[in-house]
């Protein structure tokens, strides 16, 4: 029945406003009627066809088919009161009349269903109170009450007194026959909420803020249209609504004999007054008022969603930051305080580690082979001892950096450091990779379209699928059992592998000659003075395995105390901390397709010209990225950095799903949040942490408004 | 053919074959870039066609050794009557997934169209805002769209509480819609306003003026231009940003954990990620489960990839 209820209305409405649509041209009666039958049957059939869904028995079915008829009338309805009020809006400049008393029917529909609402005054038809009767005060559910009408009750009456009363006074020339309509109807307005006005909710009229507030408001009123050449309609009408502020909200409620007719039919008297103080705007009025209009309708409804969606809870969020466990007490900066001082926020006390760490050693190595390069090559190009920088240089120097913060991040714990090292590594790594590819790809010969669609793919698989599919690679099990986690398994192979026999030798010859390959190009290459990055990249590639195939083996093994080899697995998910790192490289599978479909359309766009030059100045491909391709894409990659920076602080469904919760070392703010408010049930806690991530990310915020601001973005 | 195509000069020793072969080391390192980045998603696919007993002994490139494909974890999973069935969970998902997609882009198109062409006071900063809303975090707005659309105390909807008054009004109630599909895609649509407007924004704005201008001498007012050539013209930005919200929703598991329960009907997202919780037990249904998921959206992506491509690169920031 709601179903049904709900068909019929938006058909209602459909058809009004086709028909209106139509209003002008011919034959409107026929456009509704048509729509009218249209819209029926097409709901009709889809609830005919869950009917069917039910007498086989799938719930689904009729779900699926409840859902489409949801969705459809949803839409129906939105798009509908849309154009509706756009044709209303046009009517505006024609007829006044009609226009006015639509906005009149409107403005006392809401006005009455919302002192209904708020059980200001009661029932008016039916004997139970059908709003609060039952848990469904929406208009559609007629199951208790008396129906539809005993809902509608008040919003129609007040459609059809104000509505009416609009009409009829912007009919009347004679302004003061306007006025007497006018307190016409703000008496028997005023007559009816004060006569229904529920006993608890009856006011005490406090004089005083009664007086103010209407010289106030009025004050206000007249000084607001004052440019508008009237200014005793805006006058009337604010001291209208003062009175009204004044009796009802400024004045306490308690039970009075008195029924408040002195609170309810001055002001709405006044405001009639008001309103019907001038017949119809001006010409000129109406023009402004239609653009006004329009620019509200049009923006409107978006921006009340950005607010009710984005800002108010935003600012919620922010007030609930500074109160107790329910958001019920005020604490002051308490769950700030707990947050930047708990230790599993920030915990530093193995940053001794950081020294003994490996990694820190590469970085150092490679900052001194940085300054080896430059040195040689500034040589090399100078014949001098300065220093010059180029692709080999920078790139260790960054690669230092990288590697220096992945180990001291490694060494500091906490929420926080693993939020800022999720941050640094996947967006390095992710536009670093995604940048690699996009290059080689363009460079490539064929299968460009099914290298990136294949890279890209998984951007179109949720984070809980992404985490799913990687659980599948890092599963480890007991070490008497079989792996059937990728990762394990191959790693566990590879073990036995550089620990038996013949297998052993095979791989050291492949891999050595493989070595030795790629040594030998490389010479090639740099007599011809070629890039060969990649290349010294497969040498240490190929150079490293061949050595830990010969000395201290490869893959998942130890040996037991018995002297026994059996297979070692790595615990990707629990070992700390570098389940942070695995955990990472699911968000890096997912984020470099799209730092890669970014950037490779830069470098589409980038000036053929550009390049043939480069060509004709005998630059070599690596001097063409790096001085030419590089520079023209580094807006672009800006872009990618700062949406993947928003987009990682923001990490939680991998955590939750991939990384058990955050319960082993591994959790980030976004996870912690949604722990501490709808598991725990801390909210004042976890609205804190929203906000110092929305503080994190402010910067970004600012940044993009900066960029708007300058128009190129 | 041979002297054709190889350089003068190059003889054809076998180290020079191999100096040519390594020469394309880069368009090798990308392949196997490629292969690394499908080599999950095919252990994926191929798990979910190995049985229970199969999937839970050895990793999955075993089957080319067991050639034993099957086809009842599918069956399983798509059945409504087992008890990992995803089919009530799809239709959640669907319930959500379209509102949420058609909607937003109705209500994106009307505010894009009045930033880009309507003048009125504020239109610039107005914009900037909505634009830089972009960035906000969603844990920032969720407690609060919880309690609106809860039925806690006093309860859920909109309540205004008047300034300098003792008194609070209820401008919505809206207590019904606790654990409602409903719920869920209304806090999908206001957090995807800011990428819709930037992103239709950007594509209505570059529309040429002498369509506007030679319209509105016609007599067309902001409607009629908006609905007669407006909307046809920007159908290609409507698609990406369709897609792209599709995509979006249908993977959504924060917006969706938050707001819904976690019963059979969960949003399919939510219903994987507690089977996953669950070991052991429907561990082997949670390949074909998760594919099933992956499904929907795979065919929206690569039927439609330009577009999807195509909304990636007009506003490449997504909240």
């Amino acid at each position: 029945m709601q179903l049904l209820g709900a068909i019929v209305l938006v058909a209602l409405l459909i058809a009004a406003i086709y028909g209106l649509a139509r209003m002008s041209k011919e034959q409107p009666l026929k456009a509704g009627l048509i729509s009218l039958a249209a819209i029926g049957s097409i709901l009709l059939v889809i609830r005919a066809a869950g009917s069917v869904g039910a007498v086989t028995g799938s719930a689904d079915f009729e779900r699926v088919l409840n859902m489409l008829a949801t969705t459809l009338i949803s839409v129906l309805v939105c798009i509908g009161l849309w154009v509706g009020l756009n044709l209303f809006v046009n009517q505006a400049r024609r007829r006044w009349s009609a226009f006015s008393s639509l906005v009149g029917a409107t403005l006392g529909a809401s006005f009455f269903g919302l002192l209904r609402g708020n059980r200001s005054v009661g029932p008016l038809l039916a004997e139970v109170d059908p709003i609060f009767a039952d848990s469904d005060p929406l208009l559609l559910n007629d199951a208790v009450g008396t129906g539809l009408i005993g809902h509608l009750e008040w919003p129609l009456i007040g459609a059809l007194l104000f509505g009416g009363g609009a009409f009829v006074m912007k009919s009347i020339p004679n302004r003061v026959a306007r006025i007497a309509v006018a307190i016409v109807v703000g008496g028997v307005a005023g007559w009816l909420v004060a006569s229904n006005t529920r006993i608890l909710q009856r006011p005490d009229p406090n004089w005083i803020a009664i007086i103010v507030a209407t010289i106030l408001f009025g004050a206000l009123g007249a000084l607001v249209t004052r440019s508008s050449g009237e200014p005793i309609r805006g006058g009337l009408i604010g001291a209208g609504i003062g009175w009204g502020v004044g009796g009802w909200l400024l004045s306490p409620f308690a039970v009075v004999v008195d029924v408040p007719f002195i609170a309810t039919i001055v002001p709405l008297v006044l405001i009639m007054i008001g309103l019907g103080w001038q017949l119809a705007p001006s010409h000129k009025e109406r023009a402004l008022f239609d653009s006004r209009a329009r620019a509200l309708i049009f923006v409107g409804p978006a921006l009340t969603f950005l607010l009710a969606a984005l800002v108010v809870p935003a600012i919620r969020t922010g007030i609930l930051s500074f109160q107790g466990r329910n958001g019920d007490e005020f604490v002051g900066f308490d769950n700030y305080q707990r947050l930047f001082t708990a230790s599993d926020s920030f915990n530093v006390s193995d940053w001794a580690s950081f020294f003994t760490s490996r990694l820190f050693y590469i970085a150092l190595i490679l900052l001194a082979i940085a300054a080896i390069v430059a040195v040689v090559s500034g040589i090399r190009r100078n014949g001098s001892a300065s220093i010059e920088h180029g692709p080999t240089s920078v790139g260790a120097i960054v690669l230092a950096l990288f590697l220096a913060s992945f180990a001291a991040l490694s060494v500091l714990r906490g929420t926080f450091f693993n939020n800022i090292w999720w941050v640094i590594t996947v967006v390095t790594v992710a536009t670093v990779a995604g940048t690699a590819i996009a290059v080689l790809s363009d460079r490539s010969q064929f299968g460009e379209k099914l290298a990136k669609s294949l890279i890209f793919m998984p951007m179109a698989i949720s984070f809980v699928g992404a985490s799913i599919v990687w659980r599948l690679q890092f599963q480890a099990r007991p070490t008497s059992q079989n792996q059937t986690g990728s990762l394990n398994a191959a790693w566990v192979a590879l073990g036995r592998l550089s620990n038996s026999g013949a297998p052993r030798i095979v791989m050291i010859v492949i891999f050595a000659a493989l070595t030795a390959a790629f040594g030998w190009a490389i010479y090639r290459r740099f007599r011809a003075d070629r890039p060969f990055t990649m290349l010294a990249i497969g040498l240490a590639f190929c150079g490293w395995i061949t050595y830990r195939f010969i000395g201290p083996r490869l893959g998942g093994f130890t040996t037991n105390v018995q002297g026994e080899l059996v297979p070692e697995t790595i615990f990707f998910l629990t070992e700390q901390p570098f389940n942070n790192v695995w955990l990472m490289l699911i968000l890096i599978w997912i984020q470099t397709g799209f730092a890669m479909v970014i950037i490779s359309a830069a470098i589409k766009a980038v000036p053929q010209e550009f390049i043939e030059s480069a060509k004709v100045d005998g630059a070599t491909e690596s001097d063409i990225f790096w001085r030419v391709t590089l520079p023209t894409i580094l807006p672009t990659i800006g872009v990618v950095v700062t949406t993947l920076i928003v987009q990682v602080t923001k990490v939680f469904d991998i955590v939750a799903v991939a990384g058990l919760r955050g319960t082993f070392g591994n959790d980030v703010l976004a996870n912690q949040m949604i722990t501490e408010s709808f598991q725990i049930g801390n909210v004042g806690f976890g609205a804190s942490i929203a906000i110092v991530m929305f503080l994190l990310v402010l910067p970004v915020m600012v940044y993009n408004i900066y960029s708007l601001q300058r128009g190129d973005a | 053919m041979s002297a054709i195509t190889s350089p003068p000069g190059a003889n054809s020793g076998l180290g020079d074959r191999i100096y040519r072969k390594l020469s394309d080391v880069p368009t090798w390192a990308m392949w196997i870039l490629v292969v690394i980045w499908t080599i999950p998603n095919l252990s994926l696919l191929v798990n979910s066609v190995r049985g229970r007993d199969a999937q839970r002994s050895d990793a999955f490139w075993n089957i080319l050794a067991e050639r034993d494909a099957t086809f009842e974890n599918y069956a399983e999973v798509l059945s409504a009557e087992a008890t990992s069935s995803l089919t009530a969970s799809l239709v959640t998902s669907l319930a959500i997934a379209i509102p949420a997609t058609i909607i937003p882009i109705a209500f994106a198109a009307f505010a894009a169209y009045g930033f880009a062409w309507i003048d009125f006071k504020g239109r610039k900063w107005l914009f900037i805002v909505t634009v830089s809303l972009l960035a906000l975090p969603l844990q920032v707005a969720l407690i609060p769209l919880l309690q609106l659309f809860g039925d806690g105390t006093p309860f859920g909807g909109a309540h205004l509480t008047v300034p300098f008054t003792d008194k609070t009004l209820t401008v919505l109630p809206l207590n019904n819609l606790a654990g409602s599909t409903t719920s869920v895609w209304l806090t999908h649509t206001g957090f995807a306003m800011p990428f819709a407007i930037f992103l239709l924004h950007n594509y209505i704005s570059q529309l040429p003026k002498d369509i506007f201008e030679s319209a509105k001498i016609d007599g067309a007012n902001h409607f009629g231009i908006f609905w007669r050539l407006v909307l046809p013209l920007s159908v290609p930005a409507l698609a990406a940003f369709g897609i792209f919200q599709f995509l979006w929703t249908w993977n959504d598991f924060l917006v969706a954990n938050t707001m819904l329960g976690i019963g059979a009907d969960a949003p399919t997202t939510v219903r994987i990620a507690n089977l996953a919780g669950d070991f052991d037990n429907t561990d082997h249904l949670l390949t074909a489960g998760a594919f099933v998921q992956a499904f929907v959206p795979l065919v929206v992506f690569f039927s439609l990839q330009r577009y999807f491509v195509r909304g990636l690169l007009a506003g490449s920031v997504k909240g």
